[in-house]
């Protein structure tokens, strides 16, 4: 008897608690187990990088540190060992069999199979190099699924062996919308490992296959450039999760390169949020308002209203930190800017309360809550009743929580009295 | 067999309280620790859990005598998911009083925990909770999965005085989904003769039932409705699923009547819009390509269904994937060019 058919049951039934699990890894196999890793601050993974260290056995945040960069590439261990033990072609059959068993939704062990054939896909790409991806490019079964983990693999340190891979599947019009993106992903982390030059030369090497969102999101090496990059690539890409740590690390060096690039007349300003968040997440949004909103103040007024603007967006503040960053504000026309971004329906965590009550009038309040009526009243005509029912009740309650003047109350609610 | 919380649980083993302490404490001023794009993002999570395991009591005193509002907004999480659940009615004091912690259903684990608790006591103390949280809105309108014992009677539970009132909120669909699951034809019954066809749209998506198959058992109940309970019904589901074509391609894989089959399929032409290739599938199960190709050239993009988020950009993979799907299907060259200039923004 094969080994493949016995291993396959016994890792299926592994497996099978497992595959709620992370599947994609946050970090490049390169990334993975550097020393650099093992002390918590930059500063700290930079001494650790001496010889003779053993962080192992210290019982501190560093200790942690360094597992969860091993841990995240890391999958189960138990049967990782018996992949590694098998040839390339019992790694071969096992990925056929579990194709099978995958394929068949209905099998309960279809989820675990998934999980096996990534496994083994990669444990093949290891082995194999590029015969393994062409091997998966010929097989039947779903090809996509192993080429995307083979060749996000691959992609850490060969950017350019995926990238003419990524075109050549591409092209055969077999695979799904994005299937791509997970790899972009894999390549720009290992260059970002490797340093900002890298990650520059990767980021020209894919072109468009680059989204914002997936660029530069760290973690970064010690003495990572990010200086260099952002004078690079921060004025054409959003780098929003780079300029948070950079401002968490050096907030000064960070406003300086965003304020030469508003300077220039460039989008420097859309940055403000990440510069507020890097600093609050280490010393608290009062601490960050005292440090980010005299800077803001003194830009000329477009730059400062899209900076204003900008600390409006996704949640970014909570309800405490508006109110210091209200607070922070001199020009009451700025606090109504910002209120004018933070009231709506939509805001989860009282930041809308927070903004309104952060106004120096009723009036202002008024003006605030009377454009953020116009914005939900476009949705009437066409929305369920219930949801309609939901605007008007949230203006309501909003307003009575604000204990506002009845004809300012009246006002509001005229906006919203639309046909539906 | 080690999941990756067990192994970390292995790694503080030999750790002792106050060392978790101490790391904790550190983790707050680190980079990689605070924010996501660090190196270590989920190690504070982790190490409050922990420790909430092994001493609830101090690492409870440790999170509220935290001075950062950031930080502990950051591991408020933590401690709705890691509270012993028998001290949930304790829980729940606690979250209504950081309601700003706990805003935006972020306080579940709390609710979670002490519905799961009250359903040991019967339905009418389940009814009663329901209530308290529809009134005082401390779901903030969103929930997750709950669990029910075995013997749960649902139907007393939706029998009570305190559930009429839930009305139409989401704390109903969640004690519905988890009803289907279990009897999964009750809960059609029960519906279609309460509250109408078209509230029968809440059964097509029910992630409790393994591999959620609810889409296409629904499609085979809605064809065994009557002609009118059948129309609502679709005009109801057509409505929503537009935006969600996944939903769309479920339920027409349940149906056997072909003109179902193709009032679907239609509502996929529009679906397309949004996402050719999540949607093509339910256009795909029309037999007949002529029919298939005949709505393509009729579709016309609702503004207010289909331009709302979520939108997806009709681009060149979607052109591509379009014209190839067209080309398989034999259609002369000028109609693929006005279907595809359709749909081409």
């Amino acid at each position: 008897m094969k080994r493949a058919p016995v291993i396959v049951l016994c890792l299926a039934g592994m497996l099978a608690g497992l595959v709620g699990g992370r599947m994609i890894s946050r970090q490049p196999a390169a990334a993975a187990t550097p020393a650099a890793c093992a002390a918590a601050s930059p500063q700290e993974r930079a001494a650790s990088e001496k010889p003779g260290n053993a962080t192992e056995r210290k019982h501190d945040l560093s200790v942690l540190v360094k597992w969860e960069a091993q841990q995240d590439l890391s999958w189960n261990p138990v049967i990782q060992r018996e992949l590694e033990r098998m040839n390339a072609s019992e790694l071969r059959d096992l990925i056929v069999e579990m194709t099978a068993v995958f394929s068949d939704s209905g099998n309960p062990d279809s989820r675990a199979a998934r999980s096996l054939i990534v496994q083994a896909s990669l444990e093949l790409f290891r082995r194999d190099g590029e015969a393994a991806l062409e091997w998966a490019a010929t097989m039947d079964g779903d090809r996509e699924l192993m080429m995307k983990w083979m060749l996000g693999e691959a992609a850490v340190d060969s950017p350019e062996l995926a990238k003419r891979w990524i075109e050549r599947m591409s092209a055969s019009g077999q695979f799904h919308k994005n299937w791509d993106r997970g790899i972009v992903y894999h390549a720009l982390a290992g260059a970002t490992y490797r340093g900002v030059d890298d990650l520059i030369r990767v980021r020209q090497l894919y072109g468009d296959l680059v989204r914002d969102t997936a660029f530069a999101l760290g973690p970064y090496p010690v003495g990572f450039d990010f200086k260099k990059i952002f004078t690079s690539l921060g004025g054409e890409m959003q780098l929003t999760h780079m300029m948070q740590y950079w401002a968490a690390t050096d907030r000064d060096a960070a406003w300086d390169s965003v304020k030469k690039q508003i300077d220039a007349g460039g989008k420097g300003a859309s940055y403000s949020n990440s510069l507020f968040s890097g600093v609050a997440a280490l010393e608290g949004g009062e601490q960050a308002a005292k440090w980010l909103i005299p800077k803001l103040e003194e830009l000329p007024e477009t730059a400062r209203l899209e900076a204003i603007s900008s600390l409006t967006l996704r949640d970014i503040l909570s309800a405490e930190s508006v109110s210091s960053v209200m607070g922070s504000l001199s020009r009451e026309s700025d606090r109504v800017a910002m209120a004018k971004g933070l009231v709506s329906m939509n805001t989860t965590m009282g930041q809308d309360l927070a903004a309104l009550r952060s106004l120096s009038s009723d009036a202002s309040r008024s003006i605030v809550l009377i454009a953020a009526a116009n914005n939900h009243a476009a949705a009437i005509p066409n929305a369920q009743p219930r949801h309609v029912k939901a605007i008007r009740d949230y203006f309501r309650k909003t307003m009575e929580r604000l204990d506002l003047p009845e004809d300012s109350k009246t006002e509001v609610m005229e906006v919203l009295d639309l046909p539906n | 067999m080690e999941g990756k919380a067990d192994s970390f649980r292995d790694l503080l083993a030999e750790w002792t309280n106050d060392e978790i302490r101490a790391a904790l404490d550190a983790s707050l001023t680190q980079p990689d620790c605070v924010l996501p794009s660090g190196a270590a993002a989920g190690s504070p999570a982790r190490l409050l859990a922990e420790w909430m395991r092994r001493d609830f009591d101090a690492a409870l005193a440790w999170f509220e005598g935290l001075d950062s509002a950031t930080a502990k907004e950051r591991l408020s999480l933590v401690i709705g998911r890691q509270w012993p659940a028998d001290r949930a009615a304790e829980g729940l004091a606690f979250m209504k009083a950081n309601r700003n912690l706990y805003r935006g259903g972020r306080g579940w684990h709390f609710l979670e925990k002490n519905l799961e608790q009250a359903t040991a006591s019967g339905p009418q103390v389940v009814a009663v909770l329901l209530l308290q949280y529809h009134k005082e809105q401390l779901h903030d309108g969103r929930t997750g999965p709950l669990e029910f014992p075995a013997d749960f009677d649902f139907s007393l539970l939706l029998a009570t005085d305190e559930w009429q009132e839930l009305g139409d909120d989401p704390l109903a669909a969640t004690v519905l989904h988890a009803w289907q699951s279990r009897e999964p034809d009750l809960a059609f019954d029960w519906l279609l003769g309460q509250q109408g066809a078209k509230s029968l749209v809440m059964l097509a998506n029910n992630y409790l039932i393994p591999g959620n198959t609810s889409a296409k058992w629904l499609a085979e109940k809605i064809e065994d409705l009557r002609p009118e309970d059948q129309r609502e019904f679709l005009d109801a589901a057509k409505g929503e699923w537009i935006k969600m074509p996944q939903r769309l391609v479920a339920f027409s894989r349940g149906l056997r009547d072909p003109l179902l089959v193709e009032e679907i399929g239609a509502s996929a032409t529009q679906a397309m819009f949004r996402d050719v290739e999540g949607s093509l599938p339910a256009l795909e199960a029309i037999p007949g390509v002529e029919r298939r190709v005949e709505l393509l050239e009729q579709a016309e993009p609702d503004e207010s269904l289909v331009r709302t988020t979520a939108f997806r950009e009709f681009d060149a993979y979607d052109e591509a994937l379009l014209r190839k799907k067209l080309a398989e299907w034999k259609v002369e060259e000028p109609r693929i060019e006005a279907i595809i200039s359709r749909y081409r923004p």
